[in-house]
Parts: structure tokens; C-alpha cells; sequence
């Protein structure tokens, strides 16, 4: 009897019915709930999906008149057109220099502070901390800000705008400081009897054991790069150095908005045709979208370290 | 090399007992000369930190004394005079008061305070229900997949956002089909207070609700699976052990962030509201600091809107410390 039912329906069938069980339960009540339940989370992840496709959908999508009548096209002549304006290539290569160099120095700085913070015999450590974090409470908000950039550096319309403010985040600082800690320090000591001096320690020996925070801290600031947009508004007016966040602002936001920021006069841009803004959309979120699954486990990593105290 | 070891021994070993406090002090400084001579490098390495947080951080915090000063674009700063009131005496406090004496200001901070409480009222418990629902999932993948989608928008910026809910309400949009269809007419989002606050909570949730699971996640796997399997000997059904386990379970993590997202009560996001408003909802939609943004950096006055921001943000570092330190007293963990 049993063997003939296993060679019925075989392993796969059994599989099946083993991960139903699993999955929904045995009793009635049970799979019912656990039915609403998936449906439940389906629904959720169909309503945080929505926007994305939405985008996507209506960046093939164009009007056209056949026989007379206005119909629904699908096609990619917006990818096309988007990606022959210069302006968004233009942007797109400024975003991506920008986030290489604003990244490596990032960690550079950051890495050479936090090794002095890692080590109890740093005398000084409770300075430099309180220092630290006297930046994570107070901040001079928006106008001194503004001030410093545009009349103290003169740095209006300079990329300089999207590298070194910012460059340093204490949080950063602490995670990365928190990370170095677990490292043995028996590694410093044999490198140091080797003669080694604290540059040699830290670039050769800490860092390449530092992978993943460093994969963390990076893509912290390389989303924050890719999606400025507040530096463009406040200090640059020049066109060609837009960030792919303010040209996005300016197809998007500022043909419809009245507000006073952004670069009023791009007409050509305002009158994009809807399937140019959503496929603008789509290539300006491409980059994270697609980095996304692979690189979110060191998003959340990030994120627990830093629930850590320092 | 030797050398190096019984220097590091020295600095290591308790300090001897010597007598003569002359004697002392000399070894004390030649102590710290060795230590400095051996680790200088580590001193050299905070420059650049330490630079650049002096510039970018610290010398607008200066900056700030702007609030008590008659802005002179001329003189930068620290040359302007300090303030002075209608009447041309010195009065450090001037753009308090004339703040303090004005309508738009309480608007724009009611607004405020108004976006924020709404916020936290309709955002604060979905992450939680999320959570706790998420967890009575057996399906391993299906969990992970819902998981991974809800974090996403989080990473997406304010502008996209705004300009996709700006496609997705428009006239011709099948979000406005439908609107017409249940209500009989279609809902001016960007243009109706109401609605434009419906619309700036719902985003909100979208964008946020997912990654504020990941705190409650971590808190959930921190529970002992014992736990519940001794429920499940005890009879405790799903609901019970929801109840009765997981709640309790994540429930220090709850009071954290919920203590901590009230103390942010003073800023309601300026990067939504900056990408999504426009003059039409300036009524419920303008906060505080886009009317900051509007007065100072496009209207030029520097020293009001100085003066707006040192406001709001020792509103906000009042409630953060008090809010550390209500955690730190409950017995739970705060930042500092």
C-alpha cells in the first residue's frame, strides 16, 4: 500500500504536499488564516511595487494616431530619446565621478580617524569622541550652511559642493571605530614588532579585513550621492553640473511646482512628453534597483552595528 | 625592536611609586614624549577629520550667533553688528521677538507639529503589525522576498517619489479612474489640503514603513525559540504566543523608537514636503523649515531665518535629550 502510493505520485508530489503542510498548516482554521495571511503580504508587496511598474509601464507607453484613432503603443523610443540628451548623460557621468571620489574619501578619512578611536591606549580618545559627537547633536542648519558655501569658500557652482560637506559623518565614524574593536589585537602587536608604523597597520592589515564595513559605509555614501539633490538646489545654477537627482528635479518637479528653486528656464525639458519623464524616472532608479538584492544585507548589517553603543 | 617592547611594557605597568614629587614630574613628561614620539602618526591621521569637521560642521554651529545679529553682507558673519530693534537699540534677542510676534511663524510650526503628530499617529504602529504578522509566516522565501520589496523605497529620494505620485494623480491616470468611479469626481492631490495631507502620510508610510521593520526584526530574532516551543507544550495557540511572547519580545525596541521618533516631532521632513508642495497647500502643507528655506535662502534674510532654524532646532535637541534620557532611566539602552 505505501509503496505503491510512493511510486504514484513519486518525491515531487510528496515534496508538495510536505511543504503545503509546512507552509498553510493542517487544520482548516489554520490554512484559512495562513491563506489571508500570504494573500495579506501579496497585497503588500503588490502596493510597494505599484509606483515602480507604474513608471516602467508608462515609459513604454505612447499615444498615437492609427486609422484616425488614438491608441495605446508600446515602445522604447523614450529610452531612446533620454538616453540621446546630452544634459542626462552629462549628469549621469557627474553622479557617477562624484559618488567614486566622494566615496573613497569617505572611507579614507574616516577609516584614519576611527583606528586612532579604536585603540584603548589612545590618549585623547574621550576628546575626540566628544567632538564627535557634539557634530550628531548640533548642526548650524541651513543658513550658516548656505553662508560657508556661498560667500566664505565661494563655492557656488563648484562640484566641490557635492564632495566635502558631509564627507565626515561622526555615525560613520562610530560604526566603523565599533567594527575595528573586534578585530584581535594581537595582529597590531606581531605588526608592530615587525617594525610597522600606523599607516602601514591600518592600510594593510585593518583594512583588508574590513570588507564589509567598508562595503556598509560605502554604499551609505553612494546613495546619498545618488540621491542629492539639496546641495544642485542651494548652490548650483549651472546646468552642466547638475547631479542626476536636480535634473530629475527640474523634467519632474519644477514645471509644476511654484517654488523658487531649480532652473526655471529649461523649457525643452518641461514640455517632455509623459513616457520621456517616467523613462528618465526609470533609468535614474536603475542603478539602485538593480545594486538593491545584492547589496542589502550590508544596508541592515550597517544599520544593527550602528544600534551598538560606540 | 627590543626597545620597543619594554617601552610598550613601561607604558603598560602601574606607575611606580617614586619619591621626590620633582623627580616625578620629569618621568611623567619624558613618559609622555615617549608615548608621543611612538604614536604621533595616530595624531597625524585625525587631520583630515578633524579638518574638515571644523570647517563643515563646527564653524556654521558658530555661525549660528547670525540669530542675534543684523545680517551686513558686507562684513560677513562675524563682522555683522549685533541686533538691534525697531527702535535702533541693541537687542540681542530682536528676531525672537519679531518671530515670536508673528502669525506665519505659529502657522508654519502648527503645520509642523501637525504633519509630524499625523504621521507618527498613522506611520509609527504599521511597521510593528508588520512585524508581528510577518512573523506567524512559515514560508521562508515568501517572508524574505516581502521583507526585501518593503525595504526598497527607502532608498529611492524624495524627488522620484514626488514626481511618480505626480504621474500616478494625474487626470488620465487610472488612480483617478478610480477615484471617480467610488467617489464620483476626481481628488486634486497637489491642490487640496486635505487630500495633500493624506497624500504626504501614505507616501510617507510607503517609503518608511519597510526599513522601520528592520529594527523590530532584530529584536524578534533575539527571542528565544524556546520560548514558544514551551508555549506550544503549555497549549498556547498563535494568538497566545503572539500575545503573550512577541510582544512582550520586541516591546523595548517599540518603546525606543517610539520615544525617539516623538522627540523628532520638531522636524516633519523637509525633503518630502520640499518635493511634493506648492503654494496651492501652503495652508497645512508649509513647515517650518521650507518656510525657513523660502525667507532666508530665496527671500535673503539670513538673520530671521537664522534666527527660525536656532528655534526649531533646540526645540528638536531638547526633546532628543529628554527622550535619551527618559530610556536611559527606563533601562534601556539610549545613544549616549
Amino acid at each position: 500500500m505505501v509503496t505503491s502510493q510512493k511510486g504514484k505520485d513519486g518525491g515531487f508530489g510528496r515534496a508538495a504536499r510536505h511543504f503545503f503542510k509546512r507552509t498553510f498548516g493542517k487544520k482548516p482554521g489554520t490554512i484559512v488564516f495562513n491563506t489571508l495571511l500570504y494573500l495579506f503580504f501579496l497585497l503588500i508587496t503588490v502596493i510597494m511595487l505599484y509606483p515602480f511598474l507604474y513608471v516602467l509601464i508608462k515609459s513604454l507607453q505612447t499615444r498615437e494616431l492609427i486609422d484616425g484613432e488614438s491608441q495605446i503603443v508600446l515602445t522604447l523610443a523614450a529610452y531612446g530619446t533620454v538616453l540621446d540628451d546630452s544634459s542626462y548623460i552629462t549628469a549621469f557621468v557627474t553622479t557617477i565621478v562624484v559618488l567614486v571620489i566622494k566615496v573613497v574619501l569617505a572611507l579614507l578619512v574616516s577609516f584614519m580617524i576611527a583606528y586612532p578611536l579604536s585603540k584603548h591606549y589612545f590618549k585623547g580618545r574621550k576628546f575626540y569622541l566628544v567632538f564627535l559627537m557634539i557634530t550628531m547633536l548640533f548642526s548650524g542648519g541651513m543658513i550658516p550652511n548656505y553662508i560657508l558655501i556661498t560667500q566664505v569658500l565661494e563655492w557656488r557652482n563648484s562640484y566641490l559642493v557635492y564632495i566635502f560637506p558631509g564627507l565626515v559623518g561622526a555615525y560613520n565614524v562610530f560604526v566603523i571605530k565599533s567594527f575595528l574593536q573586534g578585530i584581535p589585537d594581537s595582529l597590531e602587536e606581531a605588526a608592530l614588532l615587525d617594525g610597522a608604523n600606523p599607516f602601514v597597520i591600518l592600510f594593510f592589515i585593518y583594512v583588508p579585513l574590513s570588507g564589509p564595513i567598508m562595503a556598509t559605509i560605502g554604499l551609505w555614501v553612494g546613495v546619498s550621492v545618488m540621491n542629492n539633490w539639496m546641495s544642485g538646489v542651494l548652490y548650483i545654477t549651472d546646468a552642466n553640473k547638475r547631479l542626476i537627482q536636480n535634473l530629475l528635479r527640474d523634467i519632474l518637479l519644477t514645471a509644476s511646482s511654484t517654488d523658487v528653486g531649480g532652473w526655471g528656464g529649461d523649457s525643452e525639458l518641461m514640455a517632455m512628453a509623459e513616457n520621456v519623464k517616467m523613462a528618465s524616472i526609470v533609468i535614474g532608479i536603475l542603478p539602485i534597483v538593480i545594486m538593491y538584492p545584492f547589496v542589502q544585507k550590508y544596508f541592515i548589517k550597517g544599520m544593527l552595528v550602528g544600534s551598538v553603543k560606540g | 625592536m627590543e626597545e620597543k617592547i619594554t617601552a610598550a611594557a613601561e607604558e603598560y605597568a602601574p606607575a611606580e611609586t617614586k619619591s621626590g614629587g620633582q623627580k616625578m614630574r620629569r618621568t611623567r613628561r619624558e613618559k609622555f614624549w615617549a608615548y608621543f614620539r611612538r604614536n604621533y602618526m595616530l595624531y597625524l591621521m585625525t587631520i583630515p577629520a578633524v579638518v574638515l569637521l571644523l570647517i563643515f560642521n563646527y564653524y556654521p554651529m558658530a555661525g549660528l550667533q547670525l540669530a542675534f545679529k543684523d545680517w551686513n553682507p558686507w562684513e560677513g558673519i562675524w563682522g555683522s553688528p549685533w541686533a538691534t530693534n525697531a527702535d535702533g537699540e541693541l537687542d540681542v534677542l530682536a528676531h525672537f521677538k519679531t518671530l515670536m510676534g508673528n502669525d506665519l511663524f505659529w502657522t508654519k510650526f502648527g503645520n509642523t507639529l501637525r504633519i509630524s503628530a499625523l504621521k507618527i499617529v498613522t506611520g509609527f504602529p504599521v511597521p510593528i503589525i508588520f512585524v508581528l504578522l510577518m512573523n506567524e509566516m512559515a514560508w521562508p522565501f515568501f517572508k524574505k522576498l516581502s521583507q526585501t520589496i518593503s525595504y526598497l523605497p527607502h532608498f529611492i529620494s524624495w524627488v522620484i517619489i514626488a514626481g511618480i505620485l505626480m504621474a500616478m494623480t494625474q487626470t488620465d491616470s487610472s488612480m483617478q479612474l478610480l477615484l471617480e468611479r467610488v467617489f464620483g469626481h476626481q481628488v486634486l492631490f497637489f491642490a487640496d489640503n486635505t487630500s495633500f495631507l493624506v497624500l504626504v502620510l501614505v507616501s510617507d508610510i510607503w517609503k518608511n514603513a519597510g526599513w522601520e521593520m528592520i529594527i523590530y526584526l532584530a529584536a524578534l530574532s533575539t527571542i528565544s525559540p524556546e520560548l514558544y516551543e514551551a508555549a506550544e507544550v503549555d497549549g498556547a495557540g498563535r494568538w497566545s504566543k503572539m500575545r503573550y511572547i512577541t510582544l512582550p519580545g520586541i516591546m523595548p525596541a517599540i518603546c525606543i523608537r517610539l520615544i525617539f521618533t516623538v522627540s523628532g516631532i520638531a522636524s516633519a521632513g523637509f525633503d518630502q514636503i520640499f518635493n511634493m508642495y506648492n503654494s496651492t497647500v501652503y495652508d497645512v502643507g508649509d513647515i517650518l523649515e521650507t518656510y525657513l528655506y523660502r525667507t532666508g535662502i530665496v527671500g535673503g534674510q539670513y538673520d530671521l531665518s537664522a534666527a527660525m532654524g536656532l528655534f526649531n532646532s533646540v526645540i528638536g535637541l531638547i526633546l532628543t535629550l529628554t527622550a535619551n534620557w527618559i530610556v536611559n532611566k527606563a533601562g534601556g539602552e539610549g545613544i549616549w
